[in-house]
């Protein structure tokens, strides 16, 4: 099969939003020593964008949105050993840590936005909810992250991403 | 009715999932089977609704929902079942007439049929929106209790104390929740009105400890604490503590939910049905005494467009026709004070939920009660002039007038106009409004009136 057939088997599993399929597309990837790279590029961040799309407009609801991102990570599985091997790596666009402020609980929203950059080439360490200030700031120095992303749905929450900004002046930590 | 340690005990040894695998191999799939099942199809035209068979499809729906995805507790991560016989022993022995209030004000809150001529409840405030100071905060709620047509109230939530933004969860929470009881009750006394039930307890309150400790300054059990699941079906034990408090002291529970269009529950079938199984759990798990339902819109936040009107619509009408248990409904707009766009959002959500056969309404905020002091007295005044002026209105009629207003706004619920703080479209000594805010309740009211509404002044 040529690259380009698979690279449009890889996108159609994503829109499809099958596991089976992108499997399968993702090893005659790996069989016919494609580029993984270019595969990702082609095919699987390209069938997140329509997704993300279609979600966008609600033709699509959360859990397909889930589904497909969990599509997305079973091929990512079998694509990085062997980008790996050919001795590269994924080009990241950064390291981001992401949770919800301190007292909040709500996490749909915090939950899709790090899905999305997950598969839009980011690094993403989502450290779930209710987080206290300090924990977000250990959590990037451990990651060694470029964005910290504080969620912050209450009122009196909103002030954990003030806190944060405030910790990392005085620290003298700087992450962009 | 199953005691509310059974409750307990199930969600100590229900069926084990994770949150990911409940979400979306127990609740989505059974949920998407059961739309199929019993044939549930919106219509985008028919916003609300006059199909009996299809209100009452949607409650059936509904009840078996509930008897096969349960509760989920996210802290023992187990399920908590019920049968589909507990669920009708349940449905059959809940609360009918709660009453609500002091003295003068105390008053039974009771179910409505669709089409009914009983006056709707009206639950008037904040919606648990946040104000930025003590001192607005009193004036506010002195504004809600001066409506007439108040049965009770929703107080706002406090933002700041003393000048200091209060932070969830931390000590300050707990201060600013019993500052923020005191508060309501001194104003609706100002009001005069010091029996006015406030049935969103602490808006403050994020924490248990928030909402326990604040409800020793003044709350009665002739109140009601807010207690809500979380999106979708879920309870954490967070919630489940502040129950075990309130059932003990013998006080009323009202159960908020929020069935979200284009989250778990996918399309607008998905969550109405599941705003059904919500009203069962509101009675078992939450043991309320009634439920508040609010479903949103995923990406605006809001519950005024066609989708989720429709949601409130059939939902409403089912519940209404197959259960006694009284049904509050909230809406949400997008629009805030001092905009034409909020009296026409407001309208259509509460012209739908009184046809329907909701036992009451309860006014929003506004600006998706997410921005600061963004609320005023003027839209819960206008929530409960519309209500009663819907009474006995047939839900075609209904239905012709919601399609007008939707045709005014749809097209800007993705960039609603916040509108005014409270303090800039009001004096808050006076509590007069704007000139400007009353010309446009003035036209929006003569407007309405053209359009059939027959307010009662
Ligand atoms: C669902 C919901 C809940 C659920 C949350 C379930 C969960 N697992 O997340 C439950 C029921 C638990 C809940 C509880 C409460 N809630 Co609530 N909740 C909501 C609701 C209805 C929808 C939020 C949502 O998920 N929206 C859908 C998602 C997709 O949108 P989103 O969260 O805005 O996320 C988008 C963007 O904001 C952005 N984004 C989000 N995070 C991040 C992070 C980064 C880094 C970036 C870049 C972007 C980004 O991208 C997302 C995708 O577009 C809102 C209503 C509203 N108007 O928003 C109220 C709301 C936020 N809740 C509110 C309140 C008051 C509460 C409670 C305090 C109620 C109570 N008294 O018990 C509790 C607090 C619990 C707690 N400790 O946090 C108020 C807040 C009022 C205020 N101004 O403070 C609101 C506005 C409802 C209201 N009263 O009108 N809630």
């Amino acid at each position: 099969m040529g690259k380009e057939a698979i690279f449009e088997n890889l996108f159609n599993a994503i829109v499809g939003i099958s596991e089976e399929r992108v499997k399968k597309a993702a090893n005659e990837l790996v069989k016919g020593k494609i580029d993984p790279l270019e595969g990702i590029e082609k095919g699987l961040s390209k069938g997140m964008e329509v997704i993300g799309e279609r979600f966008e407009k609600l033709e699509i609801y959360l859990p397909e949105l889930i589904m497909a991102g969990d599509v997305f990570n079973s091929a990512m599985e079998i694509l990085e050993p062997e980008i790996l091997a050919r001795g590269k790596s994924v080009a990241k666009k950064g390291t981001i840590v992401i949770g919800t402020a301190k007292g909040d609980i709500h996490e749909i929203g915090k939950d899709i936005v790090a899905m999305l950059l997950k598969t839009a080439g980011f690094e993403v360490h989502n450290i779930g909810k209710d987080v206290p200030t300090p924990t977000f700031l250990q959590e990037a120095e451990k990651a060694k992250a470029d964005i910290i992303g504080v969620s912050a749905l209450l009122t009196t929450t909103l002030l954990g991403q003030k806190n944060l900004i405030d910790l990392l002046r005085e620290t003298g930590i700087s992450l962009w | 009715m199953v005691s509310f340690m059974d409750v307990i005990n199930r969600a100590l040894t229900g069926p084990y999932y994770s949150e990911k695998d409940y979400n979306l191999k127990v609740f989505v799939p059974k949920l998407r089977e059961i739309v199929q099942k019993y044939e549930i199809k919106s219509n985008p035209k028919a916003v609300i609704p006059s199909d009996d068979d299809l209100a009452d499809r949607v409650f059936k729906a509904g009840v078996e929902l509930y008897a096969n995805v349960g509760t989920y507790c996210v802290d023992t991560q187990r399920i908590i079942q019920f049968t589909e016989a507990e669920i009708r022993e349940a449905l059959a022995t809940a609360p009918s007439a709660p009453i609500f209030g002091e003295g003068k004000e105390a008053k039974a809150l009771v179910a409505r049929k669709p089409e009914s001529n009983i006056p709707p409840w009206c639950f008037l405030g904040a919606c648990g929106a946040a104000v930025s100071s003590e001192e607005i905060f009193e004036s506010i709620m002195q504004g809600y209790g001066e409506i007439s047509f108040a049965d009770s109230i929703t107080a706002p939530s406090l933002a700041t104390l003393n000048g200091t933004p209060v932070q969830a969860g931390s000590p300050l929470e707990i201060l600013a929740c019993i500052k923020s009881v005191v508060l309501t009750r001194d104003g609706l006394r100002k009001a005069g009105r010091p029996g006015l039930p406030v049935m969103n307890s602490i808006a403050t309150a994020v924490s248990d400890a928030g909402k326990i400790a604040g409800s020793q300054f003044g709350l009665r059990p002739s109140d009601g604490w807010l207690i809500g699941p979380m999106a979708e079906m879920k309870v954490n034990y967070e919630r489940l503590n502040e129950i075990a408090y309130v059932t003990s002291l013998g006080g009323h529970i009202v159960v908020d939910a929020s069935p979200m269009l284009g989250g778990y529950c996918g399309g607008p079938e998905g969550a109405a049905v599941t705003n059904v199984a919500y009203h069962i759990q509101a009675i078992l798990v939450f043991r309320g005494s009634c439920h508040a339902s609010f479903p949103i819109h995923l990406r605006t936040s809001c519950s005024t467009d066609r989708g989720t009107l429709w949601i409130i619509s059939v939902s409403t009408q089912g519940i209404a026709r197959n259960s006694h248990f009284p049904l509050l409904d909230i809406s949400i707009m997008g629009a805030g004070p001092e905009t034409e766009m909020e009296f026409y959002e407001n309208a259509a959500c509460v012209i739908g939920a009184v046809v329907s056969g909701s036992a009451g309404v309860e006014s929003p905020g506004g600006a998706k009660n997410a921005v600061i002091d963004h609320l005023s007295p003027m839209i819960s005044k206008w929530t409960a002039e519309v209500a009663h002026a819907a009474i006995g209105m047939k839900r075609t009629k209904a239905n012709e007038i919601v399609n007008v207003l939707l045709l005014k706004y749809e097209n800007n619920l993705d960039k609603p106009p916040e509108g005014k703080r409270y303090q800039d479209c009001y004096n808050i000594k006076t509590l007069e409004p704007s000139k400007e805010y009353r010309t446009l309740y003035v036209e929006a009211k003569k407007e309405l009136t053209d359009y059939g509404l027959k307010f009662k002044y």
